[in-house]
């Protein structure tokens, strides 16, 4: 019985599938969609991460700035204590 | 633009076109729900409602056909694990659009819409469920309205012989 009346309607399929009703959708989808929107969202706002990363490099930068400056007075004060010698030859 | 705007506008459009493809509603909703998503994080960059219906259209298209793809993979695992939870978790046909009595022959055919490869299938369904004419087929699928019109003939002839098949087993 199944069988026949199957056949029948692929004899023609269109007809059965113009058949097929709009459904409405459930009410409670769009909450579900709020829901994983605000389960996306990240913790911390991307500005806020921007502005961190911004101040942090500023910050490394002038540690940067400052040790090179020390290093420099450093190598001066050093020199001070070495004695130069004088390779010249008397003679010349 | 608005996003709760454009749910309540096209939540019927995504909601029928992932039924047609996975025929049960709480697969539906769940590929409404990962449509509406993608929609949300690219809302900035719609500029017109004639452009987001193609272009939800082809998402909902998309994201129904690999769901379809990872249930099959899902079942192709239980196989080779024995898993008989997985095995036992087919998804019945719960379609609500279709009436009562009409129930056991379209569940017969969608069964037989379900063997066809991914475009026949989408043409099928956007040309004689969505009542989409050829050039709206065209557009969505990005081809010419005679490639969508072979695609559904194409349909035509391979489900007659996929139900021969099926008859003469």
């Amino acid at each position: 019985m199944t069988k026949k009346s199957s056949k029948q309607d692929m004899r023609d399929p269109l007809h059965l599938l113009q058949s097929i009703e709009q459904a409405s959708i459930n009410t409670n989808v769009y909450d579900a969609i709020l829901e994983k929107i605000d389960a996306k969202k990240p913790l911390i706002s991307i500005q806020w991460l921007r502005s961190a990363a911004a101040i942090f490099i500023c910050l490394v930068g002038i540690e940067g700035y400052l040790l090179s400056s020390e290093t420099n007075q450093e190598t001066n004060d050093f020199s001070d204590l070495i004695v130069m010698t004088n390779n010249t030859l008397y003679n010349e | 633009m608005n996003f709760e705007r454009i749910y309540i506008k096209n939540k019927s459009l995504v909601y029928n076109v992932a039924l047609q493809y996975v025929q049960n509603i709480e697969e539906a909703e769940e590929i409404t729900q990962d449509v509406f998503l993608k929609v949300h994080q690219k809302i900035d960059t719609f500029k017109g409602d004639a452009k987001i219906e193609t272009w939800l259209y082809r998402v909902t298209i998309n994201t129904s056909l690999d769901v379809i793809k990872a249930k099959k993979r899902k079942k192709r695992f239980a196989i080779f694990s024995n898993n008989e939870n997985d095995l036992n978790n087919s998804t019945d046909f719960n379609h609500p659009g279709v009436a009562l009595e009409k129930k056991e022959a379209l569940q017969f055919l969608f069964g037989l819409i379900n063997q066809l490869p991914d475009l026949q299938k989408t043409a099928l369904i956007l040309v004689k469920i969505e009542g989409k004419s050829m050039n709206e087929v065209a557009k969505i699928l990005d081809k010419t309205p005679k490639a969508i019109e072979s695609l559904v003939q194409r349909a035509k002839k391979q489900l007659k012989k996929i139900r021969n098949q099926t008859e003469g087993l």
